[in-house]
């Protein structure tokens, strides 16, 4: 388990990461959102050992990370630009991290390559730079460790590469438990792979909550009432948000989706049904409630 | 904890991503080290090949010598060539292991890594220091073997190999150095910037510091105070090219330890260095302030020298340069802090506080606020004082000129004697720190004429140099210069004073037993060697010798001048005349194989006509001290007046020459002249606008002892001669 207590950390003046607590459970996808300066990799950042925190802890399986080598072996930080050395090949890369750390399986990584079409011999300052997050991707699954920081990873892959690498992860977490942590500012990218997400801004954790409690809690009814309906009967609802293009209503409310249905079906409305949300849509309410235009933090 | 493997296979690693260095540091020394000694070979065989074919073994032989100690000398420690290689090797072989640090990317990949800092640290400065270490040791000893198979002298083994302890050492404490400019920059440019601050500013401080006390201090003797002449040596850079200091082991030790400790700073520093600093200017906020100041006010003060100097003692010229070339380096330092040339004028308050610094510095020295020209201790302050001057005494050089036996001569037997010529700082040094003079009062009473004619000049000034040792252990230098008629009274205290003439004059305290012999130098050829057999003799003369000197006062010499001069040979320097004298006989007969005649330069005192009971001793041992030149020797004396050119295109000329051959006017000319033939020279009572030539009859057409005009005594002249 990942634990960040109250923590801080400043470039100059500028406030990077201002008091945050955060948890990440072992076996879950984690996925940290925020606009660009959010604290997004500052956070990856101090979580991977490299930024030394002001003031605070963050801890892995209750061991501090900086300068920990116990810490720092259990994951493998892919960063947003990843560093290859000049003129190497990939193998030598692979060659470098295997070196360092102890359960990296050289050749599990060898035929994620071949099966991602990565020329083992070929110069990676010749790959693209989607080649190269997958190749940072498949050294970070071979390594084997516990969690995997990913920096801003999908960022610059296809979709369909994107989807391998869902299904690569979601495979390594099956098999043995692997956690990936993954930073990205595009929420849409962490749709349908989160357990979990986190929202940064400004260098504070706005919201942390599990995707399905998000889900379960917040419903989207669409419905058309009789023209003299009398609006403040909708009051029984925990409304989040109303919209309406004439008689058609969109309508964000909080609640148990059993309760949702009960109080739809006492206003006797002319048709309704409750659809499913999108991620971004349940960020939208969420960070509204929060007094936050989303449009403003993500998009 | 990191294990060993674990360190190899890094160490293996990192290798591999250097390799280039690798290459650069093997290429340099190929060429540097194996080609260049098979040129030497090549051209040695050429050389050798010329005596072989004339059958000149000797020669061939020596030929090979030779070519050893140039072997030698090329891989030592004093070739300034590879001074350059190393500097410019710790530079490449540092910056190609940690530039990673001035690479946010890098520092990422890095820093993440489950490895400890001080191991990537260790892994990163050990590579560097085998890639340029190894090439060159391999390199140095193939060359040594090359030689050693040419000349088979076991020489070049201990050279090649003193070569490669004193060059890895060099190395070290510059790779030290670029290692620590690295640390503290997170830029490369910046850390190059920072390599020469670290290698140039102290040296260029200390000489900016000496030429404000040469500039303005007038009293100013041996400039610089252990301060400046420290901070120098902080330098790796000059440490490199004065590398042949290393000679001691000590100092080897210390440059050692140096090296070590730095490396350790380093380490310290590397573990404290935050991630986020890649890119920066500097790596730790807290040197920003003092690395400024200290540059600005160099800059200052060093443009405010140079604009007073080339603007002839210009005060407001001197300002202008130092406030100009203060806002310049403010701005400058602002720019490459801030990465941002439109922080140009930040922090405005700190450039005007570096630029009033600069000027209080340079009114501290030019208006002399401290009072260093005024300075004068208290006698009770003072524990000893010394005082140099050639109107004092001039023939220092005599006492510490020293014979020398060498063994690296091909000749007579291994053996080499030669005069160890004693440089006059040396000299002036020892003397200075050695004399003890009791009449401190005289002493002062001197140094308070010294400190009224510190703004003034003087057409018979002469230079006097003041020494106190104070009992706060500070040691106090002053030197003045002073009329020589305003300072006579006291020059005469001082001259008298027995601890001025104990450390002047070596032999008074010289124990009469370890003398075996005397060689006294005179007129013509009236010079002798004699062997102090007879002690109760040798203990007579040497009292006697020493009375007279001791009692010999600051009035006679004066007015009386050496008849000759006599040097005390202890047994080294006995058989150093011997050995001299036996390898001149071999190869060359013509030099002169009298004792007194040969290394004059060394150990010969004055004997005045007032030194009687030397005189009577040495006429006992057979000797004539007091012998005049023979009137019926000379032919003619010939007087001419020297004139000093009073314009610049004029030259030196001397005319009305006056020749006189009658042997009353010659009796005459001899009896007023300050005449000796001997090494010892005394010109304290020298009249200098008559040069006087005298001509023996055995040679008419070249005056005696050569091309030496000798003068009347003061107020001597006779009135033939005006």
């Amino acid at each position: 388990m990942i634990e960040a207590k109250n923590l801080s950390k400043s470039f100059e003046d500028i406030k990077a990461l201002d008091n945050i607590n955060a948890s990440i459970r072992d076996g879950d996808v984690f996925g940290l959102i925020g606009t660009n300066g959010a604290g997004k990799s500052t956070f990856l950042k101090t979580l991977a050992g490299v930024l030394k925190p002001d003031s605070g802890e963050i801890l892995i399986d209750n061991e501090h990370v900086f300068e920990n080598i116990k810490a720092k072996d259990k994951f493998f930080y892919i960063c947003d630009e990843q560093y290859f050395f000049a003129n190497t090949t990939a193998k030598e890369m692979i060659k470098f991290y295997s070196s360092v750390y102890k359960s990296f399986d050289v050749k599990k990584c060898e035929s994620l390559l071949n099966a991602l079409d990565l020329g083992l011999n070929r110069k990676v300052n010749t790959f693209s730079k989607g080649m190269k997050k997958q190749l940072c991707i498949a050294m970070g699954v071979a390594s084997n460790t516990k969690y995997l920081l990913c920096d801003e990873t999908f960022d610059g892959l296809d979709p369909v590469m994107r989807q391998a690498v869902k299904s690569l992860f979601a495979k390594e977490m099956d098999e043995r438990g692997l956690t990936p942590i993954i930073a990205s500012h595009n929420l849409r990218e962490l749709e349908d792979i989160c357990d979990h997400v986190g929202l940064l801004h400004k260098g504070g954790i706005l919201l942390s909550k599990d995707v399905s409690d998000m889900k379960l809690n917040i419903h989207k009814i669409q419905c058309v009432f009789e023209n003299d309906f009398d609006m403040d009967r909708l009051k029984s609802f925990d409304i989040m948000q109303i919209k309406n293009s004439g008689r058609v209503y969109t309508i964000t409310v909080k609640g148990d989706e059993d309760e949702v249905k009960a109080k739809m079906e006492q206003l006797n409305p002319v048709f309704y049904e409750l659809m499913d949300l999108s991620l971004e849509e349940i960020f939208i309410s969420e960070t509204e409630v929060h007094g936050y235009d989303i449009k403003k933090l993500i998009f | 904890m990191t294990s060993k493997s674990l360190f190899f296979r890094l160490l293996k690693e990192d290798f591999k991503i250097r390799i280039w260095t690798l290459a650069v540091s093997i290429l340099t020394f190929f060429f540097s080290v194996i080609v260049a000694t098979a040129m030497m070979i090549s051209m040695h065989m050429s050389n050798s090949g010329i005596y072989e074919y004339v059958s000149i073994a000797s020669d061939v032989e020596l030929s090979k010598i030779e070519f050893a100690q140039a072997f030698c000398k090329y891989i030592s420690i004093t070739n300034p060539f590879f001074s350059l290689v190393f500097i410019g090797l710790a530079m490449v072989t540092a910056l190609s292991g940690f530039s990673y640090l001035y690479s946010k990317k890098k520092v990422d990949m890095y820093h993440s890594l489950p490895v400890k800092r001080e191991t990537l640290f260790f892994i990163k400065a050990i590579n560097g220091i085998i890639i340029a270490i190894v090439p060159f040791i391999v390199c140095a000893l193939i060359a040594c073997l090359m030689i050693f198979i040419n000349t088979a002298q076991p020489s070049v083994i201990m050279a090649t190999i003193w070569g490669i302890i004193g060059w890895s050492l060099v190395f070290f404490l510059n790779y030290s150095v670029v290692l620590l400019a690295i640390m503290l920059t997170g830029n490369m440019l910046i850390g190059i910037l920072a390599c020469v601050f670290f290698d140039f500013y102290f040296p260029s401080l200390s000489f900016i510091l000496m030429e404000y006390q040469k500039m303005f201090l007038k009293t100013c003797y041996n400039c610089g105070s252990f301060l400046e002449k420290f901070l120098p040596n902080v330098s790796s850079v000059m440490i490199a090219f004065n590398a042949f200091k290393l000679s001691e082991i000590s100092e080897i030790v210390i440059s050692l330890i140096a090296g070590i400790l730095l490396m350790f700073a380093n380490l310290l520093l590397y573990r404290k260095r935050a991630s986020e600093t890649a890119g920066k200017s500097i790596s730790f906020t807290i040197i920003k302030v003092p690395v400024k100041f200290m540059t600005v006010i160099f800059m200052s003060m060093m443009m405010y020298l140079l604009a007073y100097e080339i603007m002839m003692e210009s005060t407001a010229w001197g300002i202008f340069g130092a406030v100009v070339s203060g806002v310049i380096t403010h701005c400058t330092m602002e720019i490459i802090y801030n990465q941002d040339f439109k922080k140009i004028f930040a922090k405005k308050i700190q450039m005007l506080i570096c630029i009033v610094i600069s000027l209080i510095l340079v009114g501290i020295f030019q208006m002399d606020l401290l009072g260093y020209d005024r300075y004068i201790p208290k006698v009770s302050d003072i524990k000893s004082v010394a005082v140099i001057s050639d109107i004092l005494e001039s023939n220092e050089s005599l006492y510490y000129n020293k014979i020398k036996v060498g063994k690296d001569s091909f000749y007579a037997g291994g053996k080499n004697v030669y005069v160890d010529y004693a440089d006059t700082d040396s000299i002036e040094s020892s003397l200075l720190s050695k004399t003890d003079i009791g009449n401190k009062e005289a002493v002062l009473e001197l140094a308070k004429l010294g400190v009224a004619s510190v703004s003034d000049y003087y057409e018979d000034s002469q230079r006097v140099v003041i020494s106190y040792k104070l009992k706060s252990g500070r040691t106090v230098q002053r030197a003045y210069n002073i009329g020589f008629q305003d300072m006579i009274s006291q020059l005469s205290k001082i001259y008298d004073d027995e601890g001025y003439k104990k450390s002047i004059y070596p032999i008074l305290t010289e124990d009469n037993d370890d003398i075996v012999s005397i060689d006294l130098n005179g007129i013509k050829d009236n010079d002798g060697h004699i062997a102090l057999k007879d002690n109760n003799l040798k203990n007579r003369l040497m009292d006697a010798y020493k009375k007279d000197l001791l009692g010999l006062s600051y009035d006679t010499r004066m007015k009386s001048y050496p008849i000759s001069s006599i040097r005390f040979n202890n047994e080294y320097m006995q058989k150093a005349l011997e050995d001299y004298i036996r390898i001149s006989n071999d190869g060359y007969d013509s030099i002169d194989k009298k004792y007194p005649n040969v290394m004059e330069e060394v150990g010969y005192y004055p004997v005045y006509p007032e030194f009687k009971d030397t005189i009577s001793i040495l006429n006992e041992m057979g000797v004539d001290a007091a012998k005049t030149l023979p009137i019926e020797d000379i032919d003619r004396i010939e007087v001419s007046r020297y004139y000093t050119p009073s314009r610049a295109d004029e030259y030196y000329n001397e005319d009305n020459v006056k020749v006189f051959k009658d042997a009353k006017d010659i009796d005459k000319i001899l009896g007023a002249l300050a005449f000796c033939d001997s090494p010892y020279k005394d010109s304290l009572n020298e009249d200098m606008d008559l040069n006087v030539y005298i001509y023996l009859k055995a040679d008419k057409d070249n005056p005696y002892g050569g091309s030496t005009s000798y003068h009347f005594k003061k107020g001597n002249v006779p009135n033939i001669a005006k």
